[in-house]
């Protein structure tokens, strides 16, 4: 009786969700995929099924595939530059700190922050001849180092993923630290009576301990780093095409100038289609090299 | 197009089909407008409210601003919009940012059946990606309103400079509607080079009017920039197309319009004329002789320009918008002045060319919209009271506005306005960017290599050599039919 009452209530409760998934999700997925089959141009004109014509032009759009490297680029960059400090303050977290929860907010405190503005923040922060960075740079005596850095095709990609993780490193660290918090406090504190140093602890056992989560994250991130778009707009854009010499166009921002500037609808759906796929196999492609047996003590 | 050839339009048939009119109709609007005429004989500037599809009603209405509260620019469009609301009971003005980065927004809007009701941007009789807009019947066509007589006895579309008709009636080739105005023209831009006046007074020199006296004036300029701080060029490295004013004037000057669009917008190839070698050579004198100001190479456009205005260089080549866009930060003493940019001795092109556009107030068609009733009448109104002559005037005088109407003095604060505005009265008006800016891809393809060689990431041989590579993959994707 009980159950059939509960079961009675599903449908309620999940319609709601199920209907704004349809109409936001599904419905728009399906018209992209529908879309870069057509030549539709936008503007009311008509469309007419045109079957992989975009997709072979795709394949010879040199814009394009710089805008693939470029997303690449960023995906393992970042990744590394992410990853790497995000572990270290997550493990520095769980140490006991004085001033821990003045860290803790520290750390956190850019992620409140709109990534907009956290781009034009960074923007006016390497700004050359009125920013922050460069007179730093010279006044230490680093004069070398103080390069035109959002004006450089070599650094403006470095430049805004240095931004974009300042900006939301805060909550890798959190999720990393939730991570952390799950690892019995005994097996570390055998290890150290056994005498393991910190490093061996950290890599023998937190490390192992922590990888499903870690693996997890590094999908995530993967999924997020190639639709990186705000700070490489509001850094690089948007009167610059994709920044100095193309330097910054990375998948998101060339499928927004194709469809929303050049009114290329048909052929942006068969790119957004293109990287959706992309982002699909690769987060498959990684989440089944990353598998390591489970580790228990 | 001439007033006469105009004329003979309203006696066309495809004509007055394409504007769903007939023959009576023309008489009865020319009667109409004889009215007006004998009414507006009477003395007094304003105009008469817009007549052609009726009386006006006041109501809401959506308009685009260039600029934000509060802004100067604004503030007059909100002083046109405020003037309609006290005119016209129960008028409710909505201020829209229409910039060109809010373009694509705006864009879907249109799309959707929700247009502003006035905006910007959706046509240019110079500007193919702009045709589509009026192709597919989006806009209203203004011409029974541009062709009634005003109080003043005056034809609405007489008042307007040739250059600014040159990009409001259609003109286009084969177009279905020759002679339609697809919008207004409210004020003209000319691309120009801006220098500091006092910089140049105080090192005694004059505007160049040569290639060769603008190496000299950068050279000298030069010389004194370790007293001055002050380098003779800005421009933004960045902005790859604000590079590219430089290769497009200068293209221009050596090879010619008609070169130069061959190679856009047909098949030729920079390569193959070597005038655009030549023109390549003569801007890398820039980079390579270090004129360019310090940190141009990492500031993007805003910064640049208002570094000009810090002193930090003495000539920067941009829209006559310049002083408008950056009014809240030029300093009260500062003195501006303009030149057309510098004729090339021997240059194949015409050397008194110039480069610039008109903005248009375009009006949406009601027939398109299907999320509120487009009041056309009203929009006209609002858009008629930009043109007035004294909102010219004052446009000119405060918002240093070149007047896209006859019998206005153009701004008087910065030297040289009324020099280039009379040039742009005898020669051609070239549409900046060749309207390339409307195609990011080609866009790409046309200004990277440029950037690269003002960022001295190639040489001008490199640059000729990418712009062949660049046009030939652009075209390849092009007619591959995306």
């Amino acid at each position: 009786m009980f159950q059939q009452a509960r079961r009675r209530l599903i449908l309620p409760f999940i319609l709601p969700q199920l209907i704004l998934y349809v109409v936001v999700m599904l419905i728009p997925l399906t018209l992209t995929l529908y879309y870069g089959f057509t030549n539709w141009q936008g503007h009311g004109n008509p469309r007419t099924w045109v079957g992989f014509q975009n997709f072979d032009v795709l394949l010879q759009d040199g814009n394009f595939h710089n805008a693939i490297e470029n997303s690449f680029r960023l995906t393992a960059f970042g990744g590394f530059l992410l990853f790497v400090p995000a572990l270290a303050i997550a493990w520095a977290l769980q140490q006991p700190l004085r001033a821990k929860r003045m860290f803790s907010f520290l750390i956190l405190a850019p992620v409140v922050i709109a990534a907009s503005v956290a781009g034009l923040i960074w923007k006016w922060i390497y700004n050359p001849s009125q920013g922050l960075l460069n007179p730093v740079l010279e006044n230490i005596g680093a004069e070398r180092l103080a390069v035109p850095w959002l004006g450089s095709p070599r650094w403006a990609l470095i430049a805004i993923i240095v931004a974009s993780i300042w900006h939301g490193i805060g909550t890798w660290i959190l999720l990393i630290s939730a991570g952390m918090d799950r690892i019995p406090p005994d097996l570390p504190d055998a290890a150290k009576l056994d005498g393991a140093s910190d490093w061996q602890v950290f890599r023998n056992i937190t490390i192992p301990l922590l990888w499903e989560v870690l693996r997890i994250l590094i999908v995530l991130w993967i999924i997020q780093a190639l639709q990186a778009f705000t700070f490489i707009f509001v850094m690089t854009g948007p009167v610059a095409v994709g920044g100095p010499l193309g330097s910054t166009d990375v998948m998101v921002t060339y499928v927004y100038r194709v469809a929303f500037n050049d009114f290329k609808w048909a052929y942006g759906s068969a790119m957004a289609t293109v990287m959706l796929v992309m982002i699909f196999v690769l987060s498959l492609l990684v989440n089944r090299v990353t598998v390591r047996e489970t580790v228990e003590y | 197009m001439s007033d006469r050839k105009f004329s003979r339009h309203l006696t066309d048939p495809r004509f007055l089909a394409n504007h769903g009119l007939s023959r009576r109709a023309v008489l009865q609007l020319g009667a109409a407008g004889g009215g007006a005429a004998l009414i507006g004989g009477m003395p007094g500037g304003r105009t008469l409210p817009a007549t052609a599809q009726g009386e006006i009603t006041g109501g809401p209405l959506e308009v685009g601003v260039l600029q934000e509260d509060p802004h100067p620019w604004f503030q007059h469009a909100k002083q046109i919009g405020d003037s309609l609301e006290a005119d016209f009971e129960g008028t409710e003005i909505k201020y829209t940012f229409a910039n060109t980065a809010s373009d694509p927004a705006r864009a879907l809007r249109w799309q959707n059946g929700d247009p502003l009701d006035v905006d910007t941007g959706r046509w240019s009789n110079q500007a193919p990606p702009t045709w589509d807009w009026p192709n597919n019947d989006f806009l209203a066509d203004l011409t029974p309103y541009l062709e009634e007589t005003l109080e003043s006895g005056e034809v609405w579309a007489d008042m307007f400079t040739e250059g600014a008709k040159s990009f409001a009636i259609d003109t286009r080739e084969g177009t279905a509607t020759p002679g339609a105005w697809w919008g207004v023209p409210y004020e003209m831009v000319l691309m120009l080079m801006h220098y500091n006046v006092q910089a140049f007074d105080e090192m005694g020199l004059e505007p160049p009017t040569t290639w060769d006296e603008f190496l000299a004036v950068c050279e000298a300029i030069d010389a004194q920039s370790d007293e001055t701080g002050m380098k003779p060029v800005c421009v933004s490295g960045p902005t790859d197309i604000y590079c590219g004013h430089w290769w497009d004037r200068m293209t221009q000057r050596i090879v010619g319009r008609e070169a130069v669009e061959n190679v856009v917008y047909g098949d030729g190839r920079v390569s193959d004329n070597e005038g655009f070698l030549l023109a390549a050579q003569e801007i890398a004198k820039l980079p390579q002789n270090g004129w360019f100001m310090d940190g141009y190479d990492g500031a993007d456009f805003t910064t640049a320009q208002a570094l000009f205005f810090q002193g930090k260089a003495a000539m920067i080549h941009m829209g006559s918008w310049l002083a408008s866009e950056m009014k809240d930060v030029i300093p009260p003493d500062y003195h501006l002045g303009v030149f057309d940019f510098p004729t090339y001795d021997g240059g194949a092109g015409d050397q008194s060319s110039m480069f610039g556009t008109a903005q248009i107030w375009s009006v949406a068609n009601p027939e398109k919209s299907t999320s509120h009733e487009v009041n056309v009448p009203l929009a006209v109104e609002y858009v008629k009271r930009w043109t007035d002559r004294d909102v010219q005037a004052r446009a000119a005088q405060e918002l240093s506005f070149i007047p896209s109407v006859t019998g206005v003095d153009p701004p008087a604060a910065t030297v040289g306005f009324d020099a280039a505005v009379e040039q742009s009265t005898t020669s051609e008006t070239i549409i900046y960017y060749y309207g390339i800016h409307w195609d990011t891809a080609l866009w790409a393809a046309w200004y990277q290599p440029v950037q690269a060689l003002f960022l001295n990431q190639s040489t001008p041989e490199e640059m000729i050599e990418q712009i062949d590579a660049n046009l030939d993959e652009y075209r390849q994707v092009r007619d591959a039919g995306s």
